[in-house]
């Protein structure tokens, strides 16, 4: 349907969905530790013909990175997959010894800020009930 | 910190206060929106999976009978229900609470979900107040709303006026009026006041991580730089409600407004202190005209961070 194809819907989650969603660190993304307590994710560009055009005239990296702050490091390195949004906000929450609500709105904009880099998947059960 | 807790069983309770709305809530329920001013709001306040209590608020003319606005209130939710093909029942006349001095309707309905209201009217402060405190059909709300509706009250006794939220508490002039509010995750920021006058109640958190590269003085000139401009302050470092801190005094320079030296000049107070048990750096500050300017320690006074602040305050009313 080129050009006006539909865009894929992308799923609307309610405030449980989002909190107990698990995220998981996107394979490619690699993570370096800066010496201090935050941390630099290597994020490989989008393969598009202009990014590989401007790499190779310009010599750049196919890779770009992200700093992190220390609480940033500390969310990133608790994405296995395993732990929900709503168990790493309790973490971040105790080991700063911030209020509930605080730690999930900074946890949730977090995530949202690197969903849409795609350096983060939530994995969501029950998406379709 | 500052709450009323319950005995043992069953969930534990705080005050929660808001524009002159005060209530006894479960300490799990946070505050989600808010929107208005005194004369009209709305507050939400949420667990941690769903919104529990709706507050709206208008001040004014009484609008009719208490019994006709529920009417109208429970008539446009049966359209909506039966747009939604919801089944809606609804249950009038519950004596759920009767604060003093107020007329107040009680009722319940339930529909998608269930809720058990009040509206209430209160001749002294004259406003008209909404409360829906919200659950799933099935869910036995009773007892909560008799704790939280007998604990509404929409009005201050006394001069000051109490905030409560988010583990925040403080007591602000009654007759300063909340100007500007921040309430960001990591940093909330009350402003009263008016032309000439402010007052602010500042909460910052992750202070461990802020104070890690550089002192208190040095954060505080960097967070609270812009205040401070054009005016000739001194800055004493002191124990400030039982942890380190920094008191500040500062007036209009002259040097900036030769004019002032006729006329009176307006005076900065402030203090900031780090509290380590919760992690958080605490400022208030008053920018007023001379004797206003007095209210200052008794604000502090009242502006709390953790237990150690309550006992340094009970101590020095014991001395």
């Amino acid at each position: 349907m080129w050009p006006f194809g539909k865009k894929s819907k992308v799923p609307k989650l309610d405030r449980r969905q989002a909190l107990d969603a698990r995220p998981v660190l996107d394979s490619r993304v690699r993570i370096e530790r800066d010496g201090q307590t935050g941390a630099i994710l290597q994020v490989p560009r989008r393969a598009t013909a202009t990014n590989r055009l401007v790499c190779r005239v310009f010599k750049l990296s196919s890779y770009h990175q992200i700093t992190l702050d220390e609480l940033g490091a500390f969310v990133i390195e608790l994405c296995d997959g395993e732990r929900t949004v709503r168990q790493i906000a309790k973490r971040l929450a105790g080991a700063y010894k911030l209020g509930r609500r605080e730690a999930e709105l900074s946890t949730a904009k977090f995530f949202r800020k690197l969903v849409r880099r795609s350096i983060v998947v939530l994995i969501i059960e029950d998406a379709a009930s | 910190m500052g709450s009323e807790q319950s005995s043992t069983r069953g969930p534990r309770y705080r005050t929660f206060a808001w524009q002159g709305v005060q209530l006894t809530l479960p300490t799990d329920w946070n505050l989600t929106v808010t929107r208005g001013d005194r004369k009209a709001g709305y507050l939400r306040l949420s667990d941690e999976y769903r919104t529990r209590l709706e507050v709206r608020w208008q001040q004014g003319k009484r609008q009719g009978l208490l019994s006709r606005t529920v009417d109208g209130y429970i008539e446009k939710l049966r359209k909506d229900a039966r747009k939604e093909k919801v089944s809606f029942s609804v249950q009038r006349g519950l004596k759920l609470a009767s604060p003093p001095g107020k007329e107040v309707e009680c009722y319940r309905w339930t529909g998608r979900q269930q809720a058990l209201a009040m509206l209430s009217w209160c001749p002294h402060c004259r406003r008209t107040t909404h409360l829906h405190l919200l659950g799933e059909p099935e869910e036995s709300l009773k007892n909560l709303a008799r704790t939280v509706f007998s604990s509404f009250r929409d009005h201050c006794e006394g001069a000051d006026e109490l905030w409560a939220f988010y583990d925040m508490r403080f007591r602000a002039p009654a007759g300063w009026p909340l100007k500007r509010h921040s309430l960001k995750a990591g940093l909330i920021r009350m402003s009263f006041g008016g032309r000439g006058r402010s007052l602010e109640f500042i909460r910052v958190s992750l202070a461990g991580t802020l104070l890690a590269a550089k002192s208190l003085a040095e954060w505080f000139g960097e967070f609270y730089g812009k205040p401070l401009k054009r005016k000739s302050f001194r800055i004493t470092e002191q124990t400030v409600k039982g942890h380190d801190g920094l008191m500040l005094r500062g007036e209009t320079s002259l040097f900036f407004n030769p004019l002032k030296v006729f006329g009176r000049r307006r005076v900065l107070r402030a203090a900031c202190w780090h509290c380590e048990p919760k992690n958080r750096l605490m400022i208030c500050a008053l920018d007023a005209f001379g004797r206003q300017s007095e209210l200052f320690e008794s604000v502090l006074a009242e502006f709390d961070c953790c237990e150690r602040s309550l006992t340094d305050v009970a101590f020095r009313e014991k001395k």
